[in-house]
C-alpha cells in the first residue's frame, strides 16, 4: 500500500497528481498531524531547520 | 469457503464515540470525512455489553465473544510474577482474535493500539501494542519503549521515532480544543496538561497507523483510539448547556474540548480513508456511547469503574465499502456482531461459539454465511504467543498510573496483596454480570452476594444484588439492600424511591408504586427508567393514554430507551393505532434486537396493516429468540394459511401449536347481566361440561344458577385454574379476559345486550331502584367493551363469536345453530340447547 507521498516532507502530491508546496508553521498545526507520519516528520524537519537557523543567528 | 466481498477491511475504533455528540457536528459540516462515509454506507447504534469496561469490550469486538469466553475481565489483573496488579495483558485472552484467524488463513493484518494487545502477537503483519503511545518520562530523550511493543522487527526503528511526546505539543496545537488558552493559569490548573497527554498519544497512534498503511500490504487493519472517551470523561461536563455545578469560566474555557477532539478524529479519518483506498471496507465503531445531555453526572460515586456510569449503552457504528448498502441504517447491532461480520466479509466461516451474529441486512445482496463449530478447535499456526512473555514492570506502572488518573481503578497503593485481591473481585464482578446476561441467575446471585458481603459500601455490588433480587422476586432481600443503600452517602444518584416503587409494583400495589415513582420523579430521577416503570403500570391497568404519556416522557429524557419505544408501541397497539405502533416497535428493535416481545407485537401490528409477509418475518424472528410460544405459531398458521397461502408452513405451525397447546376451553363472557348465565345453561343442556364449583347458588336474579367458579374470579392473581377447565365451558366476565393464560386455545362466546337493559338488571340485582340510570357506570362499561374489541384483534389463540342476548330470546333456533356450529368440535346437542332458552327469564326490558 505505497502512496505517492512517501517521505516527501515539505510538499505533497494531490490525488490529481499536482505537486503542492506545504507552508509548515513552526508551531505546528493539527491538519499536518492529522496527515499522519508524513505530516509529523515534515513538522519535525521544519522545527529542526528553524532551530538551526536560531543557532546560526546566535553564533 | 464463502464468497469474499472485501478485498481489505479497515476497522477503526473510536472509544466512547456517540451519535448524540456527532450529529450536531455533522449538521454543522464539521465532520466532512465521516459525512462522506455515512452517505455511501450503513450506520446505526451499536449496543454495548455489560460491564461496559473498555478492554473487555474491545476484546469482544475482536473475538465476537463475551468476557467469560475471551478471558479479559477488567482494566487490571493480578501480576502472577511480582505480586500486586498489572494492566490487563493480551496473554490473558483465552480465545482467538480476528487477526489470529487471518494469520491462520494466510492473510496479513496490522493492529495498532488495540486494548489490550501487549505484548504484540507474532502474527503475519504488524502489531503495535497498546503500550506504544504511553509516556513514561517527562524527558522525551529518556522515553523508553518496552519490549514486546512492536511485533515486526523491521518496523521498530521507524515506529519508535513516530511516537509523539507531550512536550512537543504547542499552544497552536491546543487552541482548537481550548480557544481561550491564554486565560488558563497553568500553575493552578493542570487540565491543559491532560489534553496535551491525550492528544500526543492520539498523534502517536495515528502516525504509526499511517506509516504502517503506507509501508505494508494488508488484508485487515485494526486501529484503536481512546481520545474521545478520555476527553469525554474529563470535559463533557463543560460542554453546553452549562451544568449547574460548573463555573462560568470553566465552561467558557473548556466547552470546546470534546468537539475539538471529534473534529480532529474526522481529520485523521480523512487521511486513513485516503490511504485505505476506494476498494477497502471501512468500519468505524465505538464500544459504548457517552451521555452528553441532562444525564451527565455532577459527581461520580467512589468505587472502581465509576466512570462507566457516564457511558451511554449505545455507541456509534458505520460500515462502508464494496457490497455494502448505501445511505441505509442497521438496527439491532451489538459489539459481538463485528467479528462475525468481518469474517463474513472475507468469506470465512463464523464460529458457532461466537456470541454475535453476521449483520446480514447491511449487504447489498444476500450473503451465505458458513459456520464451523469453533476456531478454537482448528489446529495450526494462529500467530499466538507460544509462552507468556514477561511483562515490563516499569511500563506497567505508567499504564496503571493513567488508569488511576482516569478514575477507572483505585490507587493500588503499596499493599500488593490487597491490590491483587481487589483485582480478583473486579474479575468476579465482570463474570457475574455476564452470568446475568446468560440468564445464569443462581450463579450470579451467589457471586454478587459474596461481593456484597466483602464490601457493602460498593454501590455497584448493592445495585446489582438489588436488581437481581428484584428480578428473582426476592423482595425481602431486596428491601434489606435498599436499607443498606440508604446508609451509603454517595448513593443519592440511585433514586431509591424508584426501587421502592418496583417492589410495591411487584407486590401488587400499583397505586403505591405510582406514588413512589412520582416521588422519584420529583427527586430528579428522570432518565433512570422511572417513566418506563410508570408506563408499564399504566399498561397493566389498561390506561393506554397515560401509558403513552409516560413512555413519551421517558423518550424525551432518553431517546435510546428501547423499553420506552416498546411500551409506546404496545400501548398504541391496544388502541389499534397500528401504523404508529409498528414504527415504535421497529425503533425498539433497532436499539435492542434481542428483546423478543418487540418482535412479537411488531408482527401483530404488521398483520393489521395487512403486511402479511413482514408480519410473518417478525413472528419467525420472535420464535428464533423465544421458541415454544403458542400464540406466535397460531399467528403464523393463520398468516401462512389464509393470507400467504403457504400450506407447508401453515401445517408446520399448526403442528407446533398442537404440541404447545395445553388445552382448549370454551369461555362465555360479557358484561355482568348480559346473558352469560343463560348461555352457560344452554351449553350445559347441549352436553358440554361446565367448569363450576356450584358455590353460588341460584337465586331470584339467576333462578337457574350462576355457573361460576370462585377460582375464576381470582384470575388476575392466579390463572392456573383455567388448565382444569380443559374441554369445558367456563364463565369469565369481560374485565377478566385479559388474564387468561397464553398456552390455551379459547373459543369465546361473547354476550351482548342493550346497555340500558344491563344497567337496569344490575340495579335490580343489587336491590337498587331500576329506574335510576347510573350513567357513569354505563359509560365505563361502554369503554370496557370498546377496549375489548381492540384487544380481541391482538389475540391469536382466541376464536370469537358475538351473540346478542335479545336475538337468542327472539330467534333461539338461529342463534343456537350459530353457536353449535362455532362449537362443532364439541358435538353439542342442538335440540337440547334450544330447549334451554326460557323466554320467561327475559324480564329486564328497556325502561
Amino acid at each position: 500500500m505505497k502512496d505517492q507521498n512517501n517521505e516527501k516532507l515539505d510538499f505533497f502530491i494531490t490525488q490529481e497528481g499536482k505537486q503542492v508546496k506545504l507552508d509548515i508553521p513552526v508551531e505546528g498545526m493539527l491538519g499536518l498531524l492529522a496527515y499522519g507520519d508524513i505530516g509529523l516528520k515534515a513538522w519535525r524537519k521544519k522545527r529542526t531547520e528553524e532551530l538551526e537557523k536560531i543557532k546560526k543567528v546566535k553564533k | 469457503m464463502g464468497n469474499r466481498i472485501s478485498k481489505r477491511v479497515l476497522l477503526i475504533g473510536w472509544d466512547g464515540a456517540d451519535w448524540g455528540l456527532i450529529n450536531p457536528l455533522l449538521d454543522a459540516g464539521k465532520m466532512p470525512a465521516l459525512e462522506k462515509l455515512i452517505n455511501k454506507g450503513v450506520i446505526g447504534n451499536i449496543a454495548t455489553l455489560d460491564p461496559p469496561i473498555s478492554p473487555v469490550l474491545w476484546t469482544s469486538i475482536a473475538t465476537g465473544k463475551r468476557a467469560d469466553k475471551h478471558g479479559i475481565l477488567g482494566f487490571v489483573e493480578p501480576n502472577p510474577d511480582q505480586g500486586g496488579i498489572r494492566p490487563i495483558n493480551v496473554t490473558s485472552r483465552k480465545c482467538k482474535a480476528l487477526w489470529n484467524i487471518f494469520h491462520h488463513e494466510g492473510m496479513k493484518s496490522n493492529v495498532i493500539g488495540w486494548w489490550p494487545s501487549h505484548p504484540a502477537e507474532p502474527i503475519n503483519g504488524t502489531v503495535v501494542s497498546n503500550y506504544y503511545q504511553k509516556v513514561d518520562n517527562s524527558d522525551e530523550k529518556k522515553w523508553f519503549m518496552p519490549n514486546g511493543t512492536i511485533s515486526h522487527e523491521g518496523s521498530k526503528k521507524d515506529l519508535f521515532n513516530l511516537r509523539f511526546h507531550p512536550s512537543e505539543i504547542t499552544g497552536d496545537l491546543l487552541k482548537p480544543f481550548v480557544p481561550l488558552i491564554e486565560k488558563i493559569n497553568q500553575d493552578e490548573d493542570n487540565r491543559l496538561l491532560g489534553i496535551a497527554n491525550i492528544l500526543s498519544q492520539t498523534i502517536s497512534i495515528h502516525s504509526a497507523s499511517t506509516w504502517v498503511m503506507r509501508n505494508t500490504e494488508w488484508d485487515f487493519m485494526g486501529i484503536y483510539l481512546d481520545a474521545i472517551d478520555h476527553v469525554c470523561h474529563g470535559f463533557v461536563k463543560y460542554i453546553s448547556p452549562k451544568m449547574d455545578h460548573i463555573s462560568e469560566s470553566d465552561h467558557e474555557i473548556y466547552k470546546d474540548v470534546v468537539e475539538g477532539m471529534y473534529i480532529f478524529h474526522d481529520m485523521m479519518l480523512e487521511r486513513l480513508v485516503e490511504l485505505a483506498g476506494e476498494d477497502t471496507t471501512i468500519i468505524i465503531t465505538s464500544d459504548h456511547g457517552f451521555y452528553s445531555d441532562h444525564r451527565r453526572m455532577a459527581t461520580l460515586p467512589k468505587c472502581n469503574t465509576a466512570p462507566t456510569f457516564e457511558h451511554n449503552p449505545f455507541g456509534m457504528f458505520l460500515i462502508s465499502g464494496p457490497g455494502i448498502k448505501k445511505d441505509e441504517r442497521v438496527y439491532g447491532a451489538s459489539l459481538l456482531d463485528i467479528a462475525p461480520t468481518i469474517l463474513a466479509l472475507f468469506g470465512l466461516p463464523v464460529g458457532k461459539d461466537m456470541d454475535g451474529k453476521v449483520l446480514g441486512t447491511i449487504f447489498e445482496n444476500e450473503i451465505k454465511t458458513d459456520f464451523i463449530e469453533s476456531w478454537e478447535k482448528i489446529d495450526g499456526d494462529f500467530g499466538e504467543h507460544s509462552e507468556i512473555d514477561q511483562e515490563d514492570t516499569f511500563e506497567s506502572a505508567e499504564a496503571l498510573r493513567q488508569l488511576v488518573e482516569l478514575g477507572y481503578i483505585e490507587d493500588p497503593g503499596e499493599d500488593k496483596t490487597l491490590a491483587a485481591l481487589k483485582a480478583g473481585y473486579e474479575a468476579k464482578y465482570c463474570i457475574a454480570k455476564i452470568q446475568i446476561t446468560r440468564k445464569n441467575f443462581t450463579e450470579a446471585l451467589s457471586s454478587f452476594e459474596e461481593l456484597y458481603h466483602i464490601d457493602k459500601t460498593d454501590i455497584r455490588y448493592n445495585l446489582e444484588l438489588l436488581r437481581l433480587n428484584l428480578h428473582l422476586q426476592k423482595f425481602k432481600e431486596a428491601k434489606e439492600i435498599l436499607e443498606n443503600l440508604r446508609t451509603i452517602p454517595d448513593a443519592g444518584f440511585v433514586h431509591l424511591s424508584f426501587y421502592d416503587g418496583i417492589i410495591a409494583f411487584n407486590e401488587g400495589d400499583s397505586i403505591k408504586a405510582l406514588d413512589f415513582f412520582k416521588q422519584a420523579e420529583k427527586e430528579g430521577g428522570g432518565g433512570s427508567g422511572i417513566h418506563n416503570q410508570m408506563g408499564m403500570i399504566y399498561l397493566q391497568l389498561q390506561k393506554y393514554d397515560e401509558a403513552i404519556e409516560a413512555f413519551s416522557k421517558e423518550l424525551n429524557e432518553d431517546e435510546n430507551s428501547y423499553l420506552a419505544y416498546y411500551g409506546l408501541g404496545v400501548s398504541q397497539l391496544h388502541l389499534n393505532i397500528f401504523e404508529d405502533a409498528a414504527d415504535n416497535l421497529l425503533n425498539s428493535i433497532g436499539l435492542i434486537y434481542s428483546y423478543p416481545p418487540s418482535h412479537y407485537y411488531l408482527g401483530v401490528a404488521l398483520y393489521h396493516l395487512e403486511r402479511f409477509q413482514d408480519a410473518a418475518n417478525a413472528f419467525e424472528l420472535f420464535l428464533k429468540l423465544a421458541p415454544t410460544n403458542l400464540r406466535a405459531h397460531k399467528w403464523l398458521s393463520k398468516i401462512y394459511g389464509v393470507h400467504l397461502l403457504d400450506k407447508n408452513k401453515q401445517i408446520i405451525n399448526q403442528n407446533y401449536s398442537q404440541q404447545l397447546m395445553k388445552g382448549q376451553v370454551i369461555i362465555v363472557s360479557g358484561l355482568p347481566r348480559s346473558g352469560t348465565s343463560m348461555m352457560m345453561q344452554i351449553l350445559e343442556k347441549g352436553g358440554i361440561s361446565i367448569f363450576t364449583d356450584e358455590q353460588r347458588i341460584a337465586d331470584q336474579s339467576n333462578p337457574k344458577g350462576y355457573y361460576e367458579h370462585a377460582a375464576v374470579k381470582r384470575l388476575s392473581k392466579d390463572n392456573t385454574c383455567i388448565i382444569d377447565a380443559n374441554g369445558k365451558a367456563v364463565k369469565v366476565i369481560a374485565q377478566l379476559l385479559q388474564f387468561l393464560p397464553d398456552n390455551i386455545d379459547y373459543k369465546i362466546i361473547f354476550m351482548h345486550r342493550d346497555i340500558n337493559e344491563i344497567m337496569s338488571s344490575q340495579q335490580k340485582m343489587l336491590g337498587k331502584d331500576p329506574s335510576i340510570f347510573p350513567f357513569a357506570i354505563a359509560e365505563a362499561f361502554k369503554k370496557e367493551l370498546s377496549r375489548l374489541e381492540k384487544w380481541f384483534k391482538l389475540q391469536s389463540n382466541i376464536e370469537l363469536l358475538d351473540i346478542n342476548y335479545s336475538d337468542v330470546i327472539a330467534n333461539p333456533e338461529i342463534e343456537i345453530l350459530k353457536t353449535a356450529k362455532f362449537l362443532e368440535d364439541f358435538n353439542p346437542n342442538i335440540p337440547e340447547m334450544i330447549s334451554a332458552v326460557d323466554k320467561e327469564l327475559y324480564r329486564s326490558k328497556k325502561i
